[in-house]
């Protein structure tokens, strides 16, 4: 996951993406209530644990940001 | 004593052939101390990833180093929005977006000598869905991956 969304934050400028080792900050780790990982979290929105397809991890990102619904546009 | 043995030096000096910009490695890091002072940040890690990131550097002229010693609210803790050390920000034309916080030590090593060939190509390995669709998408996306060394 560390690997995507790192990819993705080098070709989209809207995207910012940190990889946090978990045991180093643990008050972190505890706020986000990270007890597998890799978990992930988008937005402080939508978070999931343990390796997806990119598809999927796409998926999240849709589901966390405000304005994008597929196939609609403002009318 | 080195972190990387001569086997992995060769291994990444190999890697690191097919470079082509410059990346910039930024490193947010406070002196570590064996001492616990109540309300004095610590930062167990800090001195290995400094030694580990130079060694890194010092196999190829197209990966540079600064280390920046992290002080809460300075300027340029400011500037990248540093909130805790170590944090690494690997800085081609993408400005910091791309950051690891923590060490890089067992498997994110390898990824984060892959994110330095990616950026410093300019590619990715995204498929063309992923790209269409975060292309798609102008909100601001943040994204944190909690990860162990393994």
């Amino acid at each position: 996951m560390a690997s995507v969304a790192h990819q993705m934050a080098q070709e989209f400028s809207q995207v910012k993406a940190e990889v946090i080792e978990a045991n180093e900050f643990p008050e972190l780790s505890r706020r986000y209530g990270v007890s597998g990982v890799p978990k992930t979290i988008i937005n402080d929105r939508v978070e999931f644990v343990g390796a997806v397809s990119e598809a999927q991890f796409v998926a999240a990102i849709k589901q966390a940001v405000p304005s994008t619904e597929e196939g609609s546009a403002p009318a | 004593m080195a972190l990387l043995a001569q086997a992995d030096r060769d291994t990444i000096s190999h890697m690191f052939e097919g470079l082509v910009d410059p990346v910039r490695i930024l490193l947010f890091t406070i002196p570590t101390s064996a001492l616990i002072v109540p309300g004095r940040e610590t930062c167990e890690s800090c001195s290995d990833v400094q030694q580990l990131l130079t060694e890194v550097s010092e196999l190829t002229d197209k990966v540079t180093l600064d280390v920046h010693q992290f002080a809460r609210g300075s300027e340029d803790a400011q500037k990248y929005g540093i909130e805790r050390v170590p944090t690494i920000l690997l800085l081609g034309p993408e400005d910091g977006r791309v950051r690891y916080s923590g060490a890089p030590f067992g498997h994110e090593f390898a990824t984060m000598l892959q994110d330095i060939i990616g950026i410093s190509r300019g590619e990715t390995k995204l498929t063309a869905a992923t790209r269409e669709a975060i292309a798609a998408i102008s909100d601001p996306i943040n994204i944190q991956v909690f990860v162990t060394p393994t």
